[in-house]
């Protein structure tokens, strides 16, 4: 703890407080009002159901500490569910087809990052244009159609599976989210994010390799995109081209609701997961409560805005 | 008129301002004097709305009054100049200083008669500013006075004016200082921050002086000797200590240098600049605002666009091209721009203080955290660095122990030589001190310095040699140790 607070501050606590707060409430409203939502075969859809959003998150985090932006994981998602597709039912092995697609992803991540870095422009309007390239391609590659995935054994390590009543994504989601720790608080490469997020110029004066870092980002962030593609395949047993859409926004979302900050510089993988848990405890409990998706979308939406604006108080 | 009570203010459990009285009357240039951290930029936070004080009372003639925002400040006429920060390069003078309120008609502005509101506002101050010039062609010192001028467009009855002579040059202080006297002429308050006490004799009516938070006193300066309010800021007795008379080896000419510059130009901005350093000196390079000095600074670090020449460390010729390649030669820069240049202001103040030894703390890529404190925890008790917390973020520190903290930061990267501009500006007499002796003592140590200042009296000091520049060349090096102050400044303005 100690630790923590040599570089944290009682505010940043606080402002932790303030999610597990919410998630808690939400937790026991649920509990009370639907039987089942506490159960372990409903914790696990939940944790199902944000294991590939909360990979993407992650890798989400990463780019807006470092002050930048990805709208184009989304549409890498469908992308690289369908390549995936694709590369098995020509008969690749499965390991091979996910190595290959994670280098897609990781291709695409470090082509916005070369452009964004090179070009000096912005990574938001960048991202934007790839969002829809990429989208283009990914129907383009599939013809538009859903290509199944027969492999058990790759449906059952990528979804279906679970080690001691823990579903194998969640695992990998925890996985995930340990390494992204780490290297966010205890790497030279994690301490570059924050500073070239805090101030481009300062750190880049500082002596940090700022071009490097955000373009090691802009990587990751497709690599990720990549991981959540392939644990999406698996779970809907086939590659969609339209399989990712939206997504880049939900994981933003998540990300704000962590209390990372727009404009770089702050931010925490734990709280992204946390806010990936409000927004997915949202959905799970609405639809036990039967409320309609439109109401689920007004609701998630309100719970944005009133976290975002909590944020500016708390600061 | 304006009347503080019994001001208290804390951050996060830190108490930055203690029961502080302050008023200021009808007319009155009131300076405001006290150490880095002593709370005098807080207390002018308050006052325009930014910072809502955890107690105390304000009262504007005679009527208690809460001050919510900037924007409630100026409707009450109270308006601050920030440094040139809040003009608009791309607008012209006129709209500048009509901005958001140009007098319209059916909503449409009225572009004659901004011109010739401004016009009347520039008379008023006595300054000859084109209305049409656009600011960011005119010199930064100009900036400034078209702020003040909008405040006084917009009706001010007193104005704030934090540290302003710090970017100007000398006759452009002076002519800061005709424009103060004609707000007041006009019945226009001024609270006047700033650590230089012969500007004070020159300026104010009165004097407040803070200490940790605390009111020293107020007094007005017919009654105050300057020896007497050095003592009430400092609370102490310091001495400046002259460094250089008693350094050694006086002849650097004919030592080998260290640091060595070779022709170095840079299109437009200065040309055929040869300067060399070696192991235990501290050169100067000094000239008035624009001279080129400044330029001369940042081509170490690969800022100057479009440099030629040379520049040699040890003999071997490094790689300037940007800030990572001169850091991985030994070159350590501070920046003149401790806002947007150096601080980071989201993050802690460790993290501010290990920003460029990340590789230093390092290895195979992962920090060692434990380092990293202790590291932090030294910096802070050897520079004495307030409030002495690693979690502190940056940008609710004091512009002087910012200061402080971005020198740690320079020298945590074990540099070979240092490239310091402006390095002790808006920081109080005992930290400078302070400063110069670290600089001395790293030369002493073989980590020679190349200071870049428009600060005659410091660079005289502190410096063994100083170049002196005039329009983008070096026009004369002086030995300090023989040569006069005088000597170069008129160098610089004629040589």
């Amino acid at each position: 703890m100690n630790r923590v607070r040599a570089f944290v501050g009682r505010r940043e606590l606080l402002q932790q407080m303030a999610i597990l707060v919410v998630l808690v409430l939400l937790w026991i409203f649920f509990s009370i009002r639907s039987p089942y939502f506490l159960t372990t075969v409903n914790m696990a859809n939940i944790g199902r159901e944000i294991a590939a959003i909360s990979i993407v998150a992650f890798g989400m985090t990463f780019v807006m500490i470092c002050g930048e932006i990805d709208l184009s994981v989304g549409s890498l998602f469908s992308l690289c569910g369908v390549i995936l597709a694709l590369l098995m039912r020509r008969g690749m092995h499965p390991g091979l087809a996910v190595l290959v697609t994670i280098g897609v992803g990781l291709f695409f991540g470090t082509l916005n990052g070369v452009i964004v870095v090179k070009g000096k422009v912005s990574s938001l309007l960048i991202t934007l244009g790839m969002l829809s390239l990429i989208s283009g391609l990914a129907i383009a590659v599939s013809a538009g159609e859903t290509i199944p995935v027969m492999n058990k054994v790759f449906v059952y390590l990528t979804a279906r599976g679970s080690l001691l009543f823990v579903p194998l994504p969640v695992l990998y989601a925890l996985l995930a989210l340990l390494i992204a720790h780490f290297v966010l608080s205890q790497t030279k490469f994690g301490w570059d994010i924050y500073a070239t997020g805090g101030g481009l110029l300062q750190a880049r004066l500082a002596g940090v390799p700022t071009d490097r870092t955000r373009m090691a980002v802009m990587m990751i962030s497709g690599g990720v995109a990549a991981i959540g593609g392939i644990l999406l395949a698996g779970r809907l047993s086939a590659g969609l081209p339209n399989s990712g859409v939206g997504m880049e926004l939900n994981a933003i979302a998540a990300v704000v609701l962590g209390g990372t900050s727009f404009s770089g510089g702050r931010g925490s993988v734990l709280l992204t997961l946390l806010g990936a848990l409000v927004l997915a405890t949202i959905t799970n409990g609405l639809t036990l409560l039967e409320v309609g998706y439109s109401y689920q979308l007004m609701f998630k939406g309100a719970i944005i805005i009133a976290a975002v604006l909590l944020d500016k108080v708390l600061h | 008129m304006i009347k503080m009570q019994g001001i208290c203010m804390q951050f996060g459990g830190v108490t930055v301002l203690n029961d502080v009285d302050f008023d200021v009357a009808e007319g009155e240039v009131h300076a405001l004097v006290g150490e880095n951290g002593a709370g005098k930029s807080t207390l002018v936070k308050i006052l325009v709305g930014i910072y809502q004080p955890t107690g105390g009372r304000i009262s504007i003639d005679g009527k208690e009054t809460v001050v919510r925002s900037p924007r409630d400040a100026a409707h009450l006429g109270i308006l601050q100049v920030y440094q040139e920060l809040s003009v608009l390069p791309n607008r012209t003078v006129a709209q500048n200083i009509a901005m958001s309120q140009e007098p319209t008609r059916f909503g449409l502005v009225r572009a004659r008669e901004v011109d010739e509101s401004a016009k009347a506002i520039l008379d008023k101050l006595q300054l000859d500013i084109p209305v049409n010039a656009y600011v960011g062609n005119l010199g930064s010192g100009v900036r400034q006075f078209v702020e003040i001028a909008r405040c006084v467009s917009r009706s001010a009855r007193l104005i704030i004016m934090d540290e302003p002579t710090t970017r100007l040059s000398m006759s452009e202080s002076q002519r800061l200082f005709d424009i103060i006297k004609q707000l007041r002429t006009n019945g226009i308050s001024v609270v006047y921050i700033s650590h230089r006490i012969d500007d004070i004799y020159e300026l104010a009516e009165r004097v407040t002086v803070l200490r940790d938070g605390l009111l020293v006193a107020t007094s007005s300066i017919g009654s105050l000797p300057k020896s007497k309010l050095v003592e009430q800021i400092i609370g102490e007795q310091v001495q400046e200590t002259e460094i250089p008379a008693d350094t050694p080896d006086m002849d650097f000419e004919s030592q080998e240098p260290f640091l060595e510059v070779r022709n170095l130009s840079a299109h437009r901005v200065f040309s055929g600049v040869n300067l060399t350093l070696s192991k235990n000196e501290i050169l100067g390079v000094y000239g008035l605002l624009g001279a080129g000095q400044r330029e001369v600074g940042r081509s170490f670090v690969g800022l100057t666009e479009g440099v030629t020449g040379e520049i040699l460390l040890g003999g071997k010729p490094i790689d300037c091209s940007s800030p990572m390649s001169a850091r991985r030669a030994g070159i350590s820069f501070l920046s003149d721009d401790r806002r947007g240049e150096s601080v980071i202001g989201v993050l802690a103040m460790a993290r501010n203080i290990v920003l460029s030894s990340h590789h230093l703390l390092s290895r195979q890529g992962l920090i060692d955290s434990q380092k990293a404190n202790q590291v932090t925890r030294e910096v802070i008790d050897r520079f004495g660095i307030k409030p002495p917390f690693p979690w502190f973020r940056a940008d609710r520190m004091s512009g002087g122990n910012q200061q402080k903290m971005i020198l740690a930061r320079c020298l945590q990267a074990n540099p070979r030589v240092l490239i310091v501009a402006e390095p002790t500006q808006g920081v109080d007499i005992k930290t400078k001190v302070e400063i110069h002796g670290l600089l001395r003592s790293l030369a002493q140590q073989g980590i020679p310095s190349l200071v870049i200042s428009t600060d005659l009296n410091e660079i005289s000091h502190m410096c063994d040699r100083v170049a002196v520049m005039r329009r983008g060349r070096v026009v004369g090096i002086l030995n300090m140790h023989t040569q006069r102050q005088s000597e170069v400044l008129r160098l610089s303005l004629e040589g």
